[in-house]
């Protein structure tokens, strides 16, 4: 049974996007990625408009004070098990948005994330491969936990 | 009519505004806080109805702020900018005379603390709801955490 469970999960990773702040240009990168040209549904990839249906989340952009709060919540909302892919390098680290007053960098700060795909913007081909890879670790990862968010996070 | 027949326009009208091109389709006018109304007014009567943009500068140096308002009329761009001593940083609204600047003056409240009399609308509009409320993050001595 639980082989099964696995077997569907990885055969339909339904994805949720968030922007935490950014430019919109991974989020344009992330659109072209879900047209028939790359065809992502060979992997069983949908777009979901809410995070309970999902268990991907695809966040884009660097962490704001003011997206601090949303994200916790959005990733909260999910099922368990799930998983964080941040597209681009403003997720990643910041990136130019680093040290900006209204700025708490990368994502990786507030929730746990499984990948990283650099690029300022990535091609869809890499984010892609960054939702494949998310699928390699599917059986391999261990059940993540709520409770890994990071409490400090939350409180300041 | 070009960037120095507005010049001489304005420096005629008003014989205490510095005034200059710096470039071509640029003209500027340096005014006196007192006198900023006054002038907007006359450009409004110009035919002068959209501000393009406000702008905030710390002049830390010597302390003062510097508002510079930038009006859109044709192919030039007049900018009438004044100054402010930095320990009471406050202007009067340009709102009665172009309704559309209420915006631009609630983020030059909120990322200056530049108070701005007699504003409509004094909520802040671009600071993350949770940031305090005398701390200024466009000021020069702004120090990011």
């Amino acid at each position: 049974m639980v082989d099964i469970i696995q077997w569907a999960r990885k055969k339909s990773p339904w994805i949720c996007h968030f922007n935490t702040g950014g430019c919109n240009g991974c989020d344009i990168e992330l659109v072209a990625a879900l047209t028939p040209r790359f065809d992502v549904e060979r992997f069983g990839v949908l777009l979901k408009g809410s995070p309970r249906h999902s268990d991907v989340l695809v966040v884009s952009g660097p962490v704001t004070l003011q997206t601090r709060a949303r994200l916790i919540r959005i990733y909260e909302q999910m099922p368990d098990p799930k998983f964080v892919l941040v597209v681009g390098v403003c997720g990643c680290s910041g990136g130019v948005y680093h040290g900006c007053y209204n700025s708490i960098g990368g994502v990786d700060k507030v929730i746990p994330v499984d990948v990283y795909v650099g690029g300022c913007p990535p091609r869809p081909s890499e984010i892609i491969d960054g939702v494949v890879q998310i699928l390699g670790k599917i059986p391999k990862t261990v059940r993540p936990d709520s409770s890994t968010v990071k409490k400090e996070a939350v409180q300041q | 009519m070009n960037s120095e027949e507005i010049r001489a326009m304005v420096a005629g009208r008003f014989s205490d505004a510095v005034t200059g091109v710096p470039r071509e389709r640029r003209v500027t006018v340096q005014v006196a806080k007192e006198r900023l109304l006054e002038v907007l007014e006359f450009f409004h009567g110009q035919g002068l109805t959209h501000v393009t943009a406000i702008t905030g500068v710390d002049l830390i140096g010597e302390n003062a702020f510097e508002i510079l308002y930038h009006l859109y009329w044709g192919r030039n761009m007049v900018i009438v900018r004044t100054k402010i001593p930095r320990d009471n940083p406050v202007v009067p609204t340009v709102s009665p005379i172009f309704p559309g600047v209420v915006t631009y003056e609630r983020e030059l409240q909120g990322m200056f603390g530049i108070r701005v009399d007699g504003i409509p609308d004094p909520r802040r509009i671009l600071l993350a709801d949770d940031w305090p409320e005398d701390v200024y993050p466009l000021r020069k001595d702004y120090v990011v955490k």
